[in-house]
């Protein structure tokens, strides 16, 4: 025991660093108040809650909008509609560069977050080694958790002198923004992997590379799926932020240009293009997650606890 | 029981060494202080840090300021996430009216805020905390709301058949029992404050660590940049260590269940 805690010291327990995923209907939230909610519990009354609370924030947002009366601090929905369509049209240049239109920008970002993201998938075998040999875990260990405390945005000024304003520079910041999440993930699920199933493998027998690619891989992929989804939103963070700081004529320079010459409409319009992208990215996996792990999440119920 | 993993901290403490040696041969190979520090320009701008009366002034100012900034937007951050994520956690339709709206700003990147900010507040301490704040909030209240909503079955059942009611179900069953997942959300929250606060310095660069790191980099004073950031990394470490310390202390019984498990 003594020797188990003092590794527990030194590394991270599993709960640290995953953010949890909310089960979709366990039974042990059956203690929510659900009193004369029976109709929003069906799906159309799910989607009529949305819509109204969709609507209530577009009124507060108009109200708001129209009590300010000023469009270079807020504008009003229907101007940032109206911005939306007109920069969707195709024909308004983008603000910094003067060339090139709105779909140039997306294509840029989706592009950078695409090859940054792809790079930073390395860390996935970095973390199934770290989690399966001690000797790799203790000299990467230390290094991962340092590096991951720290906020990689704070670099991205540095890569400027170094590569020039570049579309390399921005993929380096993508991928140390993202690659550190994935890493940490897969890592502490590979050595986390439920003791039930070691010590069945080992009473069977199982090789190493047994044990891996039929035990330790399967039991661990929803944690590595989860991490690569958290990568996912990291990397599309940096690469606004590397448009930002590092590229000119792409999305995340555009807002601040707009903004700049006080087009707040259009402004707006492009941090809800940017904050869209961010959904998605962010959301789809997670559908696709709880479809693809159902096993684990009952899995997961049947164990009795959380995790 | 490996040689490696029995001799860890020497093993450390040489890929420390090994880092700064290959830091400092590829600055050799570059030889250009205006693209990449070296090891020793940083530490003579880790020398002027401590001892150029100018230079500590700035560093202490820009401290106090990415300080009080993390802190303070992280303290409101908490403040209002944790109780809408009891809430959300606790009252089905207050999940279903704000879960989408929870979830889609939390999957907004950070820096999309800042604009908005900088319309409302210009670029002024105020807007550096409302960005570190927005970032964190939403963070924590999805963290608080996944903890309450799981608490496990066998927790709640005794303490509905003996009668508890709301209040005490509450304070007796339900916070303790989430207690893990809201210091996981704090620690995350400040996590992201940090980053929310680095970002909107380095946007305003009107002072505070990311201001000072941007601006020394935009001057091409590459060693001081590297050597704020290197501090800036300490610090960022600290905090995320305080907070795992924290949370070691107030769910310890968590963690021995972790273990005999």
């Amino acid at each position: 025991l003594s020797a188990e805690s003092n590794r527990n010291t030194t590394t991270i327990p599993v709960e640290d660093e995953i953010e949890v995923t909310p089960a979709i209907s366990s039974p042990s939230t059956f203690w929510r108040r659900k009193r004369d909610v029976s109709l929003i519990n069906t799906i159309p009354g799910r989607i009529g809650i949305f819509l109204v609370s969709l609507a209530v924030f577009v009124v507060i947002w108009q109200i708001l909008a129209t009590t300010l009366n000023n469009t270079l601090t807020l504008a009003s929905p229907s101007e940032v509609l109206s911005a939306l369509g007109s920069l969707f049209a195709g024909n308004v240049p983008l603000a910094a560069t003067g060339v090139g239109n709105i779909y140039d920008g997306i294509l840029t970002t989706i592009e950078l977050i695409a090859v940054g993201y792809a790079i930073s998938l390395v860390g996935i075998p970095i973390g199934i080694v770290m989690g399966r040999w001690r000797a790799a875990e203790s000299i990467i260990d230390p290094w991962i958790n340092a590096l991951y405390a720290i906020p990689m945005i704070a670099l991205t000024p540095l890569f400027y002198p170094l590569t020039g304003a570049s579309f390399s520079a921005a993929i380096l910041v993508v991928f140390l923004i993202s690659v550190f999440t994935i890493m940490i993930n897969t890592y502490s699920a590979v050595k986390y992997t439920s003791n039930t199933l070691a010590e069945v493998a080992k009473t069977f027998n199982a090789s190493e590379s047994q044990f891996l690619t039929k035990v330790v891989l399967p039991a661990s992929l929803p944690e590595i799926v989860a991490g690569m989804r958290l990568g996912l939103g990291r990397a599309v963070l940096g690469a606004i932020v590397a448009e930002v700081l590092v590229m000119f004529s792409s999305l995340g320079n555009e807002m601040f240009t707009f903004q700049m010459i006080l087009d707040t409409p259009r402004s707006m319009a492009i941090v809800f293009v940017i904050a869209l992208i961010g959904i998605i990215a962010l959301q789809a996996p997670r559908l696709i997650e709880r479809y693809a792990f159902k096993w684990k999440e009952t899995e997961r119920l049947q164990r009795g606890f959380k995790r | 029981m490996s040689f490696v993993y029995r001799y860890r901290f020497g093993v450390l403490a040489l890929t420390v060494v090994g880092f700064v040696l290959l830091w400092d041969a590829y600055s050799a190979i570059v030889n250009n202080p205006s693209s990449l520090a070296s090891p020793s320009d940083t530490l003579h701008w880790f020398y002027l840090l401590t001892y150029n009366p100018g230079v500590h002034g700035i560093l202490v100012s820009g401290l106090q300021l990415t300080l009080t900034a993390i802190f303070e937007g992280f303290a409101i951050a908490a403040v209002i996430g944790i109780p809408i994520g009891f809430l959300m956690g606790r009252y089905v339709i207050v999940d279903y009216f704000l879960d989408p709206w929870v979830n889609a700003w939390y999957s907004i990147p950070a820096i999309a805020f800042v604009p908005l900010v900088m319309n409302w507040f210009g670029q002024s301490y105020t807007a550096t905390m409302l960005v570190a704040f927005l970032i964190a909030t939403f963070s924590i209240m999805i963290n608080v709301y996944t903890g309450v909503k799981n608490v496990s079955a066998s927790l709640v059942e005794p303490g509905l058949s003996y009668g508890a009611n709301g209040t005490q179900m509450m304070s007796k069953i339900i916070l303790p029992a989430s207690l893990p997942d809201i210091m996981v959300g704090l620690r995350l929250g400040i996590s992201r404050a940090i980053d929310g606060v680095i970002i909107a310095e380095m946007i305003f660069t009107v002072g505070g660590f990311g201001g000072i790191i941007f601006d020394a980099a935009d001057k091409l004073e590459l060693g001081l940049a590297v050597a704020c950031l290197i501090i800036l990394a300490i610090i960022s470490i600290i905090l995320n260590e305080t907070m795992k310390y924290i949370t070691r202390r107030v769910v310890a019984w968590k963690e021995s269940a972790a273990m005999s498990r």
